[in-house]
């Protein structure tokens, strides 16, 4: 039996994510063995790094479909924070199912949703988000650096769901959010015009919104782009599923094999298709070096990005 | 041929054609089990539970959950979304919450089967959301009590004694599970 850690609660994309390629994968791995899902909510995914880390077994019976933003909280908080106990650059990366860029969504009731316009004001956007921890907090003082906008950030609304009423409540006009989740719950407010992205947060742009700027295009000056370019790496690490640190290198590559091979099934393409969920597949060796290049981000960079976010 | 016997095998088919018919449709239903916290024996004990469903058990999946225990196991019972559908408590927590006064109670909870003594002496119970399908309660409970189930908890060396439990549930007023029930029935318990 294979065994999928997920680090939140069921019911999410994780899940549903994680759901379907158990369901495909299990033929392409060697023995076939069942796959089941094993939650394990807690402190936004830290619990399950950390139980991933030093207590799932490495016998090749493990995977976990961790935080996005594992990579980025440790290295961010690396030297500030005893709680995080694991290494994500020691995890070893099977693949990736779908990148989880962030966009940053206007409301209609602002009157201009034009980035150079709103340059310079002062509270006129508003975002609602979790907490100062969040990857909404995040991407909220990552777009207000990179465009030069002074974006007010209430926090307390815990979901998209809070967050999306804050907005039609008048609240907030703001609320950066996956462009994935944006397309597949908020597909009516896309078309009406009432959300709409101004910005990425990701590497790149998406093939969806060719006419949206990443953050790190719309930073200006070099120090900028390389705080941007940091946030972003979250995005490509996307919904990403790994082994544990000292995994058999053979079983590494049994299950990455299997997690080729299932991406490429016409009949999982098929579900996917089906249940309207997005696809942008990666190899595990193209997500382990992602990661290894978020750990690697310089002392300057990260002390430049935590003076950004306001962190002490 | 025992009389017994040939009830449980009747109950282990029956419950099976109805899982497999439940499964046809789409992928195989999913079930959350809520165990407890990550260093806890009932943790320890949903994954060998999940492991054996795994092993033997076809037509649906048992995947697991980590949580706070069990008053967090009722709670999630309860929830409309994103909760779970079966879960481990002690018998007291489960009547302390079917009898509590306002927002505490908890109604929507049901029993399976009693699994055994916790180190304190206390019952432990195998609970399930009100809303899980009869057809899911009684292939549970015919598994889990059948010679198959039990050999296969013993063989993953479980801390485990599963028992009816009727008897503990009517005392502490908790309604078994409609599939539960029909699954005791058919096995002549």
């Amino acid at each position: 039996m294979v065994t999928i850690l997920i680090a939140f609660r069921p019911g999410g994309g994780y899940h549903l994510y994680s759901s379907i390629l158990s369901e495909f994968m299990r033929k392409y791995v060697p023995g076939k063995p069942s796959i089941v899902l094993q939650f394990m909510p807690g402190a936004g995914g830290l619990k399950a790094a950390n139980y991933f880390a030093h207590v799932a077994p490495k016998d090749g019976s493990y995977m976990a479909l961790l935080s996005q933003t594992a990579a980025l909280f440790q290295r961010l908080n690396r030297g500030y924070s005893k709680v995080i106990r694991y290494d994500a650059s020691k995890f070893r990366y099977v693949g990736r199912l779908v990148t989880m860029d962030a966009a940053h969504m206007f409301y209609k009731s602002l009157e201009t949703r034009d980035l150079k316009q709103l340059k310079g004001t002062n509270g006129t956007v508003i975002a609602c988000t979790a907490g100062k921890a969040s990857q909404g907090y995040i991407n909220a003082r990552a777009l207000a650096a990179a465009s030069g906008i002074n974006i007010k950030i209430l926090t307390g609304y815990q979901g998209s769901r809070a967050q999306n009423l804050a907005m039609q409540q008048g609240e907030c006009n703001y609320q950066p959010g996956a462009w994935n989740s944006w397309k597949a719950r908020c597909g009516a407010w896309l078309k009406q015009g009432l959300i709409q992205p101004v910005a990425l947060t990701a590497p790149q742009r998406h093939p969806d919104l060719p006419n949206v700027p990443t953050i790190v295009e719309l930073a200006k000056t070099p120090e900028m782009r390389k705080i941007m370019s940091f946030i972003a790496g979250y995005a490509a690490v996307g919904r990403a599923y790994s082994m544990p640190p000292g995994v058999r290198a053979d079983r590494l590559e049994a299950m990455r094999a299997a997690f080729d091979k299932t991406v490429k099934d016409p009949a999982f393409l098929k579900s996917t298709k089906k249940r309207n969920m997005l696809l942008d597949t990666a190899p595990g060796t193209e997500i382990q070096r992602v990661v290894n290049g978020i750990i690697a981000t310089p002392d300057d960079v990260v002390a430049a990005t935590r003076k950004m976010l306001g962190y002490k | 041929m025992d009389k017994r016997i040939l009830k449980t095998f009747m109950a282990l088919a029956v419950a099976g054609v109805l899982t497999t018919m439940s499964a046809a449709p789409a992928a195989a239903a999913e079930l959350v089990l809520g165990t407890g916290g990550i260093e806890s024996a009932y943790f320890a004990l949903g994954n060998k539970l999940v492991k054996a469903f795994a092993l033997d058990v076809t037509g649906f999946q048992v995947n697991s959950q980590a949580t706070k225990g069990d008053k967090d196991n009722i709670k999630l019972l309860g929830k409309k979304r994103r909760g779970a559908q079966l879960g481990f408590a002690t018998l007291g927590a489960a009547k302390a919450a079917w009898n509590a006064k306002g927002k505490k109670q908890n109604r929507k909870i049901a029993g399976l089967i009693s699994i055994g003594q916790n180190k304190d002496g206390k019952t432990v119970v195998l609970l399930a959301s009100k809303k899980l399908k009869d057809a899911h309660a009684e292939a549970i409970v015919s598994y889990l009590l059948s010679d198959k189930g039990k050999k296969r908890m013993a063989k993953l060396r479980a801390r485990w004694n599963a028992q009816s439990g009727a008897a503990a549930f009517k005392a502490a007023g908790i309604p078994q599970h409609p599939g539960a029930k029909s699954a005791l029935k058919a096995m002549g318990m």
